[in-house]
């Protein structure tokens, strides 16, 4: 009968749905293996099957996919499953574990019995805030609560309902109360109530219970005590929506939207559907200079900053009292230097300048602001200048007039305070004390002064203190560059921005174009970090900003996808910025200092170092002779490890220096150990090398060498790669679907590739020069990898001086660390956080960060197209990058504009300026130490020819000595 | 009685859908209460015709604004009355912009516009905090250097957006057509229309040394208190008595003429405009409205409208004598504790009988 049928499909159908409902929770379960694909699979399997007796046979089969360590995903499996108790064992803080970071902590968590066993080092204590106030409220509530709760009760099974409502944390479920009031209903009135109070007074702090928990924050928003009361019953009781909303009305009146109970409520669910981790992306209206706040010397100010930058932009007022207490402060020198960093950062070379044109043609000098509009400022100055009186914000300086009195010296100080020439250490941009104190000697009108001031007075306020460095020194402006013919040998695409709303790129890609068809520079779409920031982010950018409290050492990891704003943000838990104690000195957090021969710095309270071995003046004769100038003292061979983070290391006493237990590395190198064989993708997928240095993940799950893509190649991104014979493919797998080899990764240059293994800087060996320089990895000699260098002057390298060297007469090369052959650039060595790698790449879920990512991160800084950046993770614990110049005929000059650029990316990472640490891949470093290769060849068109008229002067003035002589 | 074959169809699919839907959601428990629903509070908020209880349906981010809004404008209508005999109490919370008031009186017209600009205002407010998700910065306020040397910069308030804004919410509420719904909607314009004329230009100055050299300029919303101000000095001195008039024989209104004027003159548009003159507010009246001023306070020695006299209308006042008792001297000491001491002082008050 077809009634009977419909009758049928839909008693089907309840049936179906209540298992799904059943099977929800075992779904559960296998969430929690989500990190290990194989597992998942099969507990996915087994959650799919219906009967009950199949489900226990896979259950059986578990073991052999998943590991015994995932003791939550174990617990969940046992209690969904086989239906045991949800007891979260003895120990109250087992229901907390849900709260943890970092799995490490999750695991300590789980087999703890008590609190003590959860030690300090694995759950740091402000890392797991969620966890550690958890814990200690379990504790207190279940001592305290417990026992007067269930103290009181005087049959058994009331004191077990009792009990198992206080073993846990979580709000007491529904089937517990109801085990309660039928157990305690008849003489345990007490007990009853007493669980009640508890309910309804337990925060809601489990994450998976968010309705509750906006819910119950929500109540508080009320003015009305009665009113909490009642919403907070509401909330705990009743779980339809059309109920609760009902006895919310009925408790705190018609929900008006004026009412920031309701208005709670509605915001609740405006944000309904995104995770409660992210938020609404605000990133403050400048998210790039409300970084700069924290660094503000006086509270004032940095309360001004904050307001200034995250919310208040809009109000003149503020910027008014900025200017007055903060903008001319000198205490204040610190903050504004990172606000200009962020606004008009220093940038080599100036020219085509008409009114300064002293400034002209300076490739390797960093200035913030050559620009036209800066020059016809400059002339401006001048004109106001011969008024007889300088303006300056602070102070009034009459002058005699400018015309007549050293106008060549009043010029350059006008360019100099609009084009603002840098300090290539410090950035600084103000004028030498020396110079001040010339000029207002010479040319100061000082019947004209205010009562009380002098020329030094004056000086001291407008030029730094530090006699020795720092400040700009006026002499070089008073004469034309030297450089006058050189301008195609460093040129400088991107300054002054020929991209308007976008960011300037130099264009790297140019081996494959030719001729003018060819543009230095590429405008790429981005994203400004804040409604009114000028600073732009590349789309695909993956940043960092602050939360728009300004809170210092909190940030929200944010991805830009298109031309908006900053989208995607998850929150990241607060860095404390601790200081570290050292050798009974107190160091800052974000500090970096020399300790003994390595350098260190301080980082949220924790001390990360270099690992070289040092020898000083107080060293035993043992040491000295122990002593082999490599870390810990390791001998000098070179007998490969491939490490689990992707680095080989020139032998295992070196890997193990690093930090690495002896089961996370193995012998030989990376490169000749295949991550695809045995094939670890399931049978639908290809398996492609992927290889990679990670900073972080010494677990190899974290670090996969490889990655598997559906064998159709299907989305894979455009990344064209070339093959052995010469051939370019669109990717690497349809290279690999081709049935080539492949032979680096990257476009088929034509001529400049030789075929033949190089050994880079980072002790791997590669096919070729171009699959070194794909990788970002600079040649250190050609031929296989032989050897592990040392450092010069700290012993003798036997092995190295097997191997020649490419020729280098152009300077006094540098040695990177652990290389033999010295190379022509700036070499910088930067410290990093890795316990910081580790919370940000898994809080927000980006994946491994990799030596190559920091590494293409600098090259955008590095705006001459004539230098480039290669680096690798050094042997001593740090990342090297190396800058240095990639024109097949390099001159001496590229040389120093090179090293100019190193200098300035090491300045702004020890400033720690929102420029560099904006990028998630950058904002893990904590310091940045410099070696500059010292070009030896002084170019020869340079030794200038004696001008003309200098020459005559010459002649005459000898002449003229020669005469008085003679007479 | 057999289930015609589409339906049964339709009801396979259904458990299709569902199977496939329970299944896809996979790690996440089936559950329906993921937050209290905009859709359930919006249907209890008081006082919304069904367009606005759409509107609040699907952004219930502009609800929270449209609250603040209309909380503002009560609390600026009644500043502004403070010292009257009506005193803008009407409004109390029976809907969300309070309670209407009964009669086209020049108070109605009052408050109709100012919770029309209370509102734009709060939006335009929210929308430059990024409260709300559609809306932001005036994105038509970027550029280069125009000519008096300025440019564009930070955040220009979206006036526009919350005109239109306000506009299409405010206005859902006059879904009848008598006069007394043209007068409102002329009086949501003359409110939104205030806001849009006193909007800023403000500037930053940020050439060499803080010179005005080089500017950034944006708009900004007038502050609140100003608009109440001057919707005010319009209560006082701009407001046209009209009459609306049918056109073309249809028997509803279509337009509004002044009142007194033979020929058919519309009202300016920046003006308030009301129906018929106020009663006097002394005595309570359930047919105007009026609540008269039983009760409240007056000052003895003023001579405008919150004096004695004009206040209680004649019938006298009530002297109330009491001893006001307040904090005062309140030192700091070392550590950390204030003290104060308590001073008292004879006073009285006044209100009317």
């Amino acid at each position: 009968m077809a009634l009977s049928r419909d009758m049928i499909v839909l008693s089907l159908a309840v049936v179906l749905l209540s298992v799904l409902t059943a099977a929800q929770d075992t779904y559960r379960c296998c969430y929690q293996a989500r990190e290990y694909p194989s597992c998942r699979a099969a507990c996915e399997q087994m959650a799919a099957e219906i009967d009950h007796d199949t489900r226990i046979q896979h259950v059986m089969t578990l073991p052999r996919y998943c590991r015994s360590e995932l003791v939550g995903f174990w617990q969940c499996v046992n209690t969904s499953v086989l239906g045991e108790p949800e007891s979260g064992g003895e120990w109250v803080g087992h229901a907390c574990c849900d709260l943890t970071v970092s799995d490490l902590c999750k695991t300590a968590c789980l087999e703890a019995s008590t609190s003590s066993d959860i030690s300090a080092i694995s759950c740091r204590r402000d890392l797991e805030p969620a966890l550690h106030s958890c814990i200690e409220r379990n504790e207190r509530r279940h001592t305290w609560m417990g026992e007067r709760c269930c103290g009181t009760s005087v049959s058994t099974e009331c004191e077990e309902a009792c009990s198992t409502v206080f073993q846990t944390d979580s709000t007491p479920t529904r089937q517990q109360r109801q085990a309660i009031q039928d157990h305690c209903m008849l003489d345990n009135q007490q007990v009853i109530q007493c669980v009640d109070n508890y309910t309804n007074s337990r925060p809601a702090n489990n994450p998976a219970e968010s309705v509750k928990g906006i819910g119950l924050h929500c109540c508080d928003q009320s003015n009305d005590e009665q009113c909490q009361d009642r919403c907070r019953r509401v909330l705990v009781t009743l779980t339809s929506e059309q109920e609760i909303v009902d006895g919310l009305i009925e408790g705190c009146g018609d929900p008006l939207p004026q009412d920031p109970l309701w208005q709670c409520f509605l915001s609740a669910s405006a944000n309904n559907g995104h995770d409660t981790e992210e938020v609404i992306p605000v990133t403050g209206l400048d998210g790039a200079k409300l970084q700069c706040c924290s660094k503000a010397a006086t509270s004032r100010c940095r309360d001004l900053c904050v307001k200034l930058y995250s919310t208040t932009w809009a109000t003149s007022s503020s910027w008014n009292q900025f200017y007055a207490d903060c903008q001319y402060h000198p205490s204040e020198e610190v903050l504004m230097q990172c606000i200009a960093d962020v606004q008009e950062p220093c940038q080599l070379g100036c020219s085509e300048l008409n009114y300064c044109t002293n400034f002209n043609n300076r490739p390797t000098e960093l200035f913030r602001s050559c620009a036209s509009r800066s020059d016809e400022d400059a002339e401006q100055y001048m004109s106001d200048w011969q008024g007889g009186i300088i303006n300056m914000p602070v102070m009034s300086i009459p002058v005699r007039d400018v015309q007549e009195c050293e106008p060549d010296m009043w010029k350059a100080i006008a360019c100099t305070l609009q084009i603002k020439p840098c300090h290539s250490q410090s950035h600084g941009n103000r004028i030498c004390k020396a110079d001040c104190v010339n000029i207002l000697t010479r040319c100061g009108d000082q019947a004209r002064f205010p009562m009380g001031t002098t020329v030094d007075s004056l000086c001291n306020a407008l030029s730094p203190q530090d006699e020795d460095d720092h400040c700009i020194t006026l002499a070089p402006y008073l004469v034309p560059s030297q450089h006058m013919s050189r301008l195609d040998e460093v040129t400088n695409p991107c300054n002054p921005s020929p991209c308007m709303e976008s960011v300037c790129h130099v264009n790297r890609a140019r081996e494959n174009c030719t001729g003018s068809s060819c543009p230095q520079h590429i405008c790429k779409q981005g994203c400004p970090m804040g409604e009114a920031s000028d600073y732009v982010v590349a789309s695909g950018a993956v940043v960092r900003v602050p939360v728009a409290s300004g809170d210092p050492g909190c940030y929200r990891v944010c991805r830009c996808g298109g031309t908006d704003k900053v989208r995607d943000c998850t929150t990241l838990s607060c860095i404390p910025m601790d200081t570290c104690l050292v050798g009974g000195q107190i160091k800052d957090h974000g500090t970096s200092f020399e300790l003994d021969c390595n350098i260190c710095a301080c980082f949220a309270g924790e001390l990360t170092c270099t690992k070289r071995p040092c020898l000083s003046l107080g060293s035993t004769e043992e040491e000295r002779r122990r002593y082999t100038g490599l870390p810990c003292n390791c001998a000098d061979q070179f007998v490969p490890v491939c490490a689990h983070n992707g680095r080989t290391y020139p032998s295992a006493c070196l890997a193990r220096c690093a930090g690495l237990l002896d089961h996370q590395f193995e012998f030989g190198t990376c490169s000749s150990l295949h991550p695809c064989q045995p094939d670890p993708c399931p049978a639908s997928k290809r398996c492609i090398p992927r290889p990679k240095v990670c900073l972080n993940g010494l677990d190899q799950q974290h670090c996969q060498q490889y990655q598997c893509v559906p064998r159709s190649c299907e989305g894979e991104e455009d990344d064209p790669v070339c093959d052995v014979d010469g051939v370019q493919h669109p990717n690497y797998c349809q290279l690999l679907a081709a049935g080539k080899l492949l032979g680096y990764h990257a476009p088929c240059h034509e001529k400049a590739c030789k075929v033949s293994p190089v050994c880079g800087h980072n002790g791997e060996t590669y096919e070729s020069n171009c699959a070194a320089h794909a990788a970002r990895v600079s040649i250190d000699y050609e031929g296989p990898c032989l050897a592990v260098g040392l450092r010069p002057g700290q012993g003798k390298y036997p092995e190295c001086s097997t191997v020649s060297c490419p020729d280098s007469s152009l300077c006094e090369g540098i040695i990177p660390p652990g290389a033999c052959c010295p190379v022509c650039g700036g070499v910088l060595a930067m410290l990093y956080s890795g316990w910081y790698v580790d919370l940000v790449s898994r809080q927000a879920s980006i994946g491994p960060i990799t030596v190559t990512q920091v590494i293409q991160q600098l090259r955008n800084h590095v705006s001459v197209p004539q230098c480039d950046v290669f680096g690798y993770l050094s042997i001593e614990g740090d990342i090297i990058a190396i800058v240095m110049p990639v024109t097949p005929n390099t001159t001496p000059l590229q040389v120093e504009a090179c090293n100019q650029e190193a200098q300035k990316v090491a300045a702004l990472i020890n400033a720690g300026s929102p420029v560099i640490v904006s990028h998630v891949p950058l904002s893990f470093l904590t310091s940045a130490s410099l070696h500059l290769a010292a070009v030896t060849m002084v170019s020869t068109a340079t030794a200038a020819v004696p001008s003309l008229p200098a020459l005559l002067l010459c002649t005459a003035t000898a002449l003229h000595r020669l005469f008085l002589h003679m007479s | 009685m057999t289930m015609p074959r589409s339906p049964r169809k339709r009801l396979l699919h259904l458990l299709y859908l569902v199977s496939t839907l329970a299944a896809a959601t996979g790690d996440q428990s089936l559950s329906t209460v993921v937050a209290l629903g905009a859709n359930i509070i919006c249907n209890r908020i008081p006082g919304l015709v069904p367009r606005q209880r759409a509107i609040c349906q699907t952004r219930p981010d502009l609800i929270v604004a449209i609250g603040e809004g209309a909380q503002r404008g009560i609390d600026e209508c009644r500043y502004q009355f403070r010292h009257s005999r009506w005193n803008c109490t009407g409004m109390d919370n029976d809907n969300v912009f309070g309670r209407e008031l009964r009669i086209g009186s020049k108070e109605a017209a009052f408050t109709y516009a100012i919770s029309s600009a209370a509102l734009v205002h709060a939006i335009v407010t929210a929308c430059s905090q990024g409260n709300i998700s559609d809306c932001g910065c005036d994105r038509t306020k970027e550029g280069d250097l125009n000519d008096e040397g300025w440019k564009w910069g930070g955040c220009s308030a979206d006036v526009k957006y919350g005109l239109r804004f306000c506009k299409k919410f405010v206005d859902a509420r006059e879904v009848e057509q008598n006069a007394r719904a043209l007068m409102n909607l002329h009086n949501n314009e003359a409110g939104r229309k205030v806001i849009d004329q006193h909007t800023r230009l403000e500037c930053k100055c940020h050439g060499v040394s803080g010179s005005c050299t080089m500017k950034t300029c944006w708009i900004t919303l007038p502050r609140f208190r100003e608009v109440g101000n001057i919707l005010k000095e319009k209560y006082h001195h701009d407001a046209q008595l009209v009459e609306a008039v049918r056109a073309r024989r249809t028997r509803r209104p279509t337009f509004l003429k002044l009142k007194n004027s033979r020929t058919f003159e519309k009202p300016r548009e920046i003006s308030l405009v009301y129906l018929r003159g106020s009663p006097n507010y002394c005595e309570r009246d359930e047919a105007t409205g009026s609540l008269g001023t039983h009760g409240r306070r007056c000052n003895r020695t003023s001579p405008y409208q919150d004096g004695c006299d004009l206040m209680c209308c004649g019938r006298g006042y009530n002297t109330h004598q009491f001893v006001k008792t307040w904090q005062c001297n309140c030192k700091f000491h070392w550590c950390c504790y204030v003290k104060c001491n308590q001073c008292s002082e004879r006073t009285e008050e006044y209100t009317c009988k």
